[in-house]
């Protein structure tokens, strides 16, 4: 009814604009690093390229993808995105769901609460860490990927407070049904909050597809980094201040292209995986699931 | 579900546990000695620690000509174990089935020296990933290995010296080293400056090419043709170069879109390429560093009267346009890219910039032309320029407890000897293996193009590179005789014919410009202005750099933005002074007295 | 279960008393809970009946700890083992001697920190740069979620939905490289200024005013689809017969934002915005870093680029620690007074 009035349609009129524009100036920038990562390095280097490659080729996926490791990185990478999201969220549902309870009804909720906010905050720095990881005999295993980031303090809090909006008669009902906590949880919470499970599971696949740098810290065998890691290794770093350069060695240094595709395979389980999540994010969803 | 449940339960309780064990033996390893009696750590790396061991334990049975360390005058009669660590170089590659730990030059050393390299841990080092590791193996009291090679920040360098877990050097150099490592090193007086404590010499330098890191200035030649330009010999000069650059449209687009000189000092005024520091040199001073004064003394060249001349020139500079508006914004690298796309006519750099980025120039410019020259004197006619300082490109550390310290010595010579500069018809003539680096063609002639040929360049995984077995040695490339390069390039530079086997490939592989701007760089050698403090960070240095390298970087930068007067200049010299120079400049004064009585 | 016929009605209700929180906040159901609820409880009689039973359950809360269990034991071993490290704050450290042996010393580098001449003005550039992103990145990402579910044509908001999300994954290291590009002196927009304007060339990252303006906002367009995404998903959780209900009683578009849309998604907006508080003191490293140069040292240098620059490469990582400590503390009371805030003017507990 509403979306018929005149003052609607004009407003809707300027939405689409204003949402396409905001759109354009969101993909300009990956349409430019697409360019830059099809472009020759010589005018990329330089800066020279702006939304179309200049010098087209492949260089730099065909230099990344042929890297013999590329293959066991990539698996390596799928690996410890499923089991990392498979852990952050199994833990952080069983977390979410306890502490969406009132201190009334749980009384060490609070006491809980605090304890996980608190870490959000304060963390030991890396040496700690590492030889937390280290005494713990992870280092070169996956679960040293994992592990020690499964815990996603602030996507439990927001999981939380999604789990907080489902009604409490559906909770009773369920009780009164002799449920308990687990068929609650699954049968209840889960399908009402399926959007904001839809999201952490989005957050928690793209966070461990582009973590990198617990990959150098607690791999020590450079043929099992993740993708991610695997890449920052392409990238010719060089401590130019004292470089006395072979030629060989000079004729590497590209980095802008092979870091330009770097970005655009980071960026590629969004592209995979958002438009599957993004069906969970349909309104009337909720009620179609509590009806069964 | 469950699987994971109680996974991760058991690893949790395990973990606890060990945590727990190992927090108290961490703690006791700190308060001993440390070194050899980390048997908590240990087991990370025992296969390494009981063979080097086994193999020390044979030595005494071998008979005739060896000496007391097992060697029979060209390899170890029995085979010794060295351990060690790597960062793994983004530019190394490896054949398949080859690893850092098993490949042809690990066999190579091992079977000919009888030294058997072994790894502790490798990383492949991007974003600084070994320092890390070094560090966290210092923080976490894991076992030193035998050998730590480091190339990078002197800082780590000297961490790992105050670790108390690596030996003086000193005397182990003078008894084993080779001539051509003993006069390499003696080729600087400096060279061993940065890692003496208390007169003993506690790292051994890995030794690179010399004149290597000289200033010159690139010019774009066709330009210069194009306006009927003279090469700069005086800074008045080369003010007219720029300012025909920016107005005269030498690219000939119709617009006013050239700029004189790339440069940037957003991070620096003393960088590596891209270089500003040498107009400084041209009123007698270097920013950034320790110069000689007249009474003996070192002072800071960035509070310098003389740099105040300078700045006020560049801010003519930037006013006229000679300079890019945003220099300041800009690192080395971003700045050089104003050359590279044909915007800037000029930048001063090392002789090596036609490899690389001036290739790009070449790419982006169809028909650019660069040209080296000497940097234009000042206005009372001094010039200067940095440089000069040793030709020293990485440290390695030998643990105290290292079975066989003389080993490294040994594998460094061996390289000194047979690779460095290997004679005709030698082993190592045209790389380090067949097939690796190097192939023959049917017709006699040497390839290093695994592309072309894939046939003679078998198990490559990547084409686009050779894989150089090089690389895998402990010394990083092998090993560089500091006068070899430029002694090579000035023979070539005045018409010699090339006859080594090391000529004969400079000749093939550096550039006609290159060449020529070594000669330029060695006929202008005594503009080197050398940094003289070569020591660790001072105690007022370690709490008060930062703040006195900002105060320094942001007058600079707003004096030659113009958005603070040239009499700013004194104001932070005072500042400076006060806020823990003056005790900076007594304590590096101590330092060089210490270090130039020795 | 029968349950969702009783809503429409009960929802209803509710919605004409204009609660901040909505419909299905834990207000409401707490209310229900405790049998004071204005209208749900009468649709939840059958509930009330069983209450005893339900106290007797929930009061059994074993299994509530265990499944607490893998995320207290996880975050006690990565979490909180690690903190022990903290101590060299209050040390000499050397890496060699290891944490516990370094040499003790007090609160020197706290000392340091506030001795430092600069120490104020970095501070006030730290607070008031993330001060600013974090209101930015609240409001925009909402504003914008709210005008994304405006949107009938499901392409088209899914497409949306999708790129706004992909600046989020570009890395400062490259991003700050296309910014210099474009802000440069002869950059597109400056050029763009000038000939549309006839303006001198601004240059936006060497004045300290341009230059907080170009971070905020370079960081809220980076952020802000990452943002839309939880708004979204509150969104789709907001119960389509509130907005039915609404029409009913004849509210315009408008009236629903403001009375259905915005109410629900209160509560995730004030646990966002408690919770970036704690950043207070965190301007974004990587950003300012890629982004700053002594021209903008006055207004661009925050916390974390100083400590950067003393050098925690270099080995002072007691230094650093000190000052991580420092932002810690400071993050955890401003979070402590949110939640006390959002508590006592809200009557909702963000955790």
């Amino acid at each position: 009814m509403y979306h018929k009035t005149t003052g609607y349609r004009i407003f809707s009129v300027f939405n689409y604009l204003l949402l396409s524009l905001a759109g354009l100036l969101c993909v300009l920038p990956i349409i430019h690093i697409l360019a830059v990562s099809f472009s020759a390095s010589a005018p990329a280097n330089s800066h020279l390229v702006g939304l179309w490659p200049v010098g087209f080729n492949l260089e730099s996926y065909t230099k990344t993808m042929n890297n013999p490791n590329f293959i066991r990185a990539f698996l390596i990478a799928l690996e410890r995105t499923a089991l990392g999201t498979f852990i952050t969220m199994s833990v952080i549902t069983l977390a979410g769901y306890v502490l969406s309870k009132d201190s009334a009804s749980f009384k060490s909720r609070n006491a809980y609460a605090w304890y996980f906010v608190f870490t959000m905050l304060f963390s030991g720095g890396i040496i700690p860490s590492y030889i937390v990881v280290r005494n713990l005999h992870l280092m070169d295993t996956i679960w040293a990927l994992v592990l020690p980031g499964a815990v996603q303090v602030f996507n439990m809090i927001l999981l939380m407070n999604f789990f907080k909006a489902t009604p409490k008669e559906l909770e009773e009902a369920a009780l009164i049904d002799g449920a308990g906590h687990f068929t609650i949880l699954f049968r209840v919470y889960l399908p009402l909050a399926m959007p904001a499970v839809a999201t952490m599971s989005l957050f928690s696949i793209v966070g461990n597809w582009n973590a990198w740098f617990d990959g150098l810290l607690y791999i020590n065998d450079y043929r099992n980094y993740p993708l991610a890691t695997f890449l920052q290794t392409i990238i010719v770093q060089q401590d130019f201040s004292k470089l006395n350069p072979d030629v060989n060695e000079l004729k590497n240094i590209s980095q802008r292209t092979v870091k330009a595709a770097q970005i655009f395979i980071g960026i590629l389980p969004v592209l995979v995986v958002y438009p599957y999540l993004q069906k969970y994010f349909v309104k009337g969803i909720v009620l179609g699931a509590v009806k069964e | 579900m469950q699987f994971t449940w109680k996974r991760m339960l058991g690893l949790s309780l395990t973990a606890l546990l060990s945590f727990s064990l190992a927090a108290c033996s961490g703690g006791s390893n700190s308060a001993s000695n440390g070194g050899s009696s980390n048997a908590a750590v240990e087991s990370a790396s025992t296969d390494s620690g009981s063979n080097s061991s086994s193999g020390d334990g044979g030595s005494n049975a071998a008979a005739g000509n060896v000496d007391e360390t097992g060697w029979d005058g060209s390899k170890y009669a029995e085979p010794i174990t060295l351990t060690t660590v790597k960062g793994v170089g983004t530019n190394y590659y490896f054949k398949k089935g080859e690893t850092m730990e098993n490949n042809v030059l690990q066999r190579y050393m091992k079977e000919h020296l009888g030294i058997d390299v072994k790894y502790d841990w490798v990383v492949t080092d991007t974003n600084d990933a070994y320092k890390t590791k070094l560090r966290l193996m210092l923080s976490s009291g894991e076992k030193m290995p035998d050998v730590i090679t480091y190339r990078g920040d002197i800082e780590t360098v000297n961490m790992l010296i105050d670790s108390g877990q690596f030996m003086d050097v000193g005397e182990l150099f003078d008894k084993y080293a080779n001539d051509t490592y003993k006069e390499g090193v003696a080729l600087n007086p400096d060279t061993w400056l940065a890692v003496t404590r208390d007169g003993k010499r506690m790292a051994l330098p890995i030794l690179d090419y010399a004149y290597n890191d000289d200033m010159l200035l690139w010019l774009r030649q066709d330009w210069m043709d194009k306006l009927g330009l003279q090469p700069p010999t005086t800074l008045a000069d080369f003010e007219k170069i720029m300012d025909a650059f920016v107005n005269q449209d030498p690219d000939g687009n119709g617009k006013k879109d050239t700029i004189g000189l790339a440069t940037g000092f957003k991070n620096t005024f003393l960088g590596w390429m891209s270089d500003i520091s040498w107009v400084f040199g041209d009123y007698g001073t270097l920013p950034g560093q320790w110069n000689l004064a007249s009474d003996g003394t070192l002072t800071y060249g960035s509070v310098d009267p003389a740099s105040k001349q300078a700045l006020a020139t560049l801010k003519t500079w930037m006013d006229k346009g000679y300079i890019s508006k945003d220099s300041g914004l800009k690192d080395e690298t971003g700045a050089s890219e104003l050359f590279t796309k044909g915007q800037a006519g000029a930048i001063v750099g090392r002789n090596w910039l036609p490899d690389w980025p001036f290739g790009d120039l070449l790419n982006n410019v169809p028909g650019a032309k660069y040209k080296g020259y000497p940097l234009p004197a000042g206005p009372d006619g001094k010039i200067g320029a940095q440089s000069g300082n040793p030709s020293v490109n990485g440290w390695m550390l030998i643990n105290k407890n290292a079975k066989h310290p003389e080993a490294l010595l040994r594998y460094y010579n061996f390289l000194f000897d047979n690779w460095a500069n290997p004679a005709k018809g030698s082993e190592f003539e045209n790389g380090f293996a067949e097939g690796y680096d190097w192939a023959k063609l049917p017709d006699g002639t040497i390839t290093k193009d695994p592309q072309k040929y894939p046939d003679l360049f078998p198990d490559y995984a990547d084409r686009t590179h050779l894989v150089e077995p090089i690389y895998y040695s402990l010394t990083f490339e092998g090993a560089r005789i500091p006068s070899l390069y430029a002694d090579t390039m000035i023979k070539l530079a005045n018409g010699g014919k090339p006859e080594t086997p090391y000529e004969i490939q400079t000749a093939a592989i550096r550039k006609p410009e290159n060449i020529e701007a070594m000669k330029i760089v060695l006929d202008q050698k005594d503009i080197r202005m050398k940094n003289y403090f070569q020591g660790p960070l001072t105690e007022t240095m370690k709490s008060k750099n930062e703040l006195l390298n900002k105060l320094i970087n942001q007058t600079y930068s707003k004096i030659i933005y113009g958005q603070a007067s040239i009499d700013e200049f004194d104001s932070m010299v005072e500042s400076w002074k006060k806020s823990g120079g003056d005790q900076i400049t007594k304590e590096v004064n101590e330092w060089y007295q210490s270090a130039s009585n020795k | 279960m029968s349950i969702h016929k009783n809503q429409p009605y009960s929802l209803r209700h509710q919605y004409g008393q204009e609660r901040i929180f909505g419909m299905e906040t834990p207000i409401t159901a707490e209310r229900a809970g405790a049998g004071a609820g204005a209208g749900s409880g009468t649709g939840s009689g059958a509930a009330a009946g069983q209450h005893t039973g339900k106290k007797g359950f929930l009061r059994r809360t074993w299994p509530l700890h265990l499944m607490l269990l893998p995320a207290v034991l996880l975050q006690f071993i990565f979490g909180y083992l690690p903190l022990g490290g903290l101590v060299i704050a209050f040390k000499d450290y050397k890496p060699y001697d290891g944490i516990w042996g370094s040499a003790w010393a007090g609160l020197e580098h706290f000392r340091y920190m506030f001795e430092y001449p600069d120490s104020k003005q970095v501070i006030i550039n730290t607070a008031l740069i993330a001060g600013l992103k974090i209101i930015f990145n609240i409001v925009v990402p909402f504003a914008f979620a709210l005008l994304l579910n405006e949107v009938r044509k499901s392409a088209f908001k899914r497409s949306v939905q999708t790129l706004v999300y992909l600046p989020y994954f570009i890395s400062w290291v490259f991003l700050g490289g296309i910014l210099n590009d474009i802000l440069a002196s002869d950059g597109i927009i400056n050029t763009l200024l000038h000939n549309w304007f006839g303006l001198q060339p601004i240059l936006f990252l060497g004045d300290g005013s341009w230059f907080r303006a170009v971070v905020v906002i370079s960081d809220v367009w980076q952020q802000f689809g990452f943002g839309t995404i939880v708004y979204l998903a509150a969104l789709a959780g907001v119960n389509p017969s509130l907005y039915e209900a609404a029409e009913v009683d004849g509210a315009s578009r408008w009236k629903q934002t403001l009375n259905v849309t915005i109410p629900s998604l209160a509560p995730i907006v004030i646990v966002v915005a408690t919770l970036a508080i704690g950043n207070i003191l965190n301007a974004g490293f990587d950003q300012i870093f890629n982004l700053y140069n002594p021209l903008v040292y006055d207004k661009g240098d925050i916390i974390d680029t100083f400590v950067y620059r003393t050098g925690i490469l270099n080995g002072q990582y007691s230094f650093g620690t000190a000052v991580g400590i420092f932002k810690s503390v400071v993050g955890f009371v401003l979070i402590v007074i949110g939640y006390r805030i959002a508590y006592k003017l809200a009557d909702y507990k963000i955790f």
